[in-house]
């Protein structure tokens, strides 16, 4: 879990991860991929827009992303 | 719509020297009907979308022609649709990442060496079937635990059999396209070869702990892999890697003949990886990949219908002006977004990582040992193309080397 912009939390669920680098492609300064092939949150998310994360998590395809506030995800998958 | 944008995708004729065609369809006519049943996306937007939407196109199917089925088990990865397909590719991300593609980097330095070592002690030779095509065969060997001495045995084998012409995978006679065979019907030899590597494992004559004996002991959705699963697995990983091959020749094909790039790449060794991006996205070493729709969809105001496929034109999208800057001029940028040659979406090629490493061992350990100019291209050679609709890059590079 690492602390985003306007007080979220951005997770990356590494045993859903596709490594699809989806993330990447959309967000390189908020999304990484790890030596293991897992994405990894950067401590920079936290200067990338909340909507811009929002936008990178739904486009996640096995949605290992999740946006939360405290404990609630405010991630509303389509 | 008054143009006529058919063309055969399965001539490489016309796939390979298309690219005014593309143009003409990004702007006028995005999502093209080749031929009956098959779109294809001419634009960025919808290639991506394409790929990345695994909801509403499957990749069943394959580059297989309707109708032709072959064992479920011996199914490539990128023929394989939820449930199974993100079970295995989770299991398969522990040997294909970052982290395994940097730790196979000094055996790839030293076997490109070899490489370099046999060419030179000759004074030349032909760097496709010398160079580019025994290296991701002996670095993804490497990681199954294909013994060394095996790799000039299997390469040209793998190399046949990945280049049998449409409807390719496992047919077992063109005029009879629905007589699918499977690997071992298609390449005998190569198929007792990996029985053989998985047999000595099961009986334990060999304990390693390489991605073969992995594949054998794990469990995916708590079930173990049949022995035919691993084979066409370790044939998909050898033959997948096998795309590296273009990008190697592509690259080197550049490097010999542009001495402003070899100049640039030798003065800021930082760029050989932004140089590498470049030649993946202006060469696509594949031009397209296919899925079948699996109900009706628009797309760019065409509709596709269920069951109809789209071919993903990675080859144009790579080049729409709306992405790139400059589109049609090969240029490194750093800054710009990925093109779309190792795909998009949960089946981006699983290979990425190693395809970059060993494209950027070849081009560093290239220009560590040679001046511009000192490996040139055979006085008289021309460029030819790979015979093959879908990939890109040349088929022969002869090379002298003068010392």
């Amino acid at each position: 879990m690492t602390a985003g912009p306007d007080g979220v939390d951005v997770v990356v669920d590494a045993e859903a991860c596709l490594s699809s680098q989806s993330c990447v492609r959309a967000l390189p300064t908020a999304f990484a991929i790890g030596d293991d092939g897992v994405s990894v949150v950067l401590p920079s998310v936290t200067a990338t827009s909340l909507d811009s994360i929002l936008a990178a998590a739904r486009d996640c395809p096995v949605g290992a992303i999740d946006v939360r506030r405290g404990d609630t995800s405010i991630l509303d998958h389509d | 719509m008054g143009r006529d944008f058919s063309f055969d995708l399965f001539d490489h004729e016309q796939t390979q020297h298309m690219w005014g065609l593309m143009t003409e369809m990004r702007t006028s006519c995005p999502v093209a009907q080749p031929a009956e049943g098959i779109h294809y996306t001419a634009r960025f937007a919808e290639t991506e979308r394409v790929f990345k939407d695994g909801r509403t196109f499957s990749c069943e199917g394959g580059f297989r022609a309707p109708g032709v089925d072959i064992p479920p088990d011996e199914r490539l990865l990128a023929e394989i649709d939820p449930p199974v397909h993100p079970k295995l590719r989770r299991f398969l991300l522990r040997s294909f990442n970052p982290g395994m593609a940097l730790k196979a980097e000094p055996f790839t330095r030293g076997y490109v060496n070899e490489r370099f070592d046999a060419l030179e002690a000759k004074g030349g030779g032909e760097l496709v079937g010398e160079l580019s095509t025994p290296v991701p065969v002996a670095v993804t060997g490497h990681v199954l635990g294909v013994p060394h001495e095996h790799i000039d045995t299997i390469g040209p084998m793998l190399f046949a059999l990945l280049h049998t012409d449409w409807p390719a995978w496992g047919v077992l006679d063109r005029t009879k396209p629905d007589e699918g065979i499977g690997i071992a019907g298609s390449a005998p030899e190569l198929a007792a070869f990996f029985d053989d590597m998985i047999a000595r494992r099961r009986s334990g004559e060999i304990t390693t702990d390489d991605l073969t004996s992995q594949m054998l002991h794990a469990e995916v959705d708590g079930e173990r892999l049949s022995d035919e699963r691993i084979r066409s697995l370790m044939v998909n990983f050898l033959t997948a890697g096998l795309s590296t091959t273009n990008l190697i020749s592509n690259m080197l094909h550049r490097l010999m003949t542009d001495e402003s790039l070899d100049e640039t790449l030798r003065t800021s060794p930082d760029l050989i990886a932004p140089a590498i991006e470049e030649s993946l996205r202006y060469d696509p070493p594949v031009l397209f990949l296919f899925r079948t729709a699996k109900s009706d969809v628009e797309l760019a105001d065409v509709t596709v219908r269920e069951g109809e496929r789209v071919a993903m034109g990675i080859a144009s999208a790579n080049r729409d002006a709306t992405v790139y800057e400059d589109a049609e001029q090969f240029r490194i940028r750093p800054d710009d977004p990925e093109h779309l040659s190792f795909g998009a979406g949960a089946h981006l090629c699983l290979g990425n990582h190693m395809a970059r490493m060993e494209g950027r061992v070849v081009v560093e350990e290239y220009l560590r040992r040679y001046r511009f100019g000192e490996l040139t291209l055979a006085p008289g050679y021309e460029l030819r193309l790979m015979p093959h609709f879908l990939e890109y890059g040349p088929d022969a590079l002869d090379v002298v080397i003068a010392r």
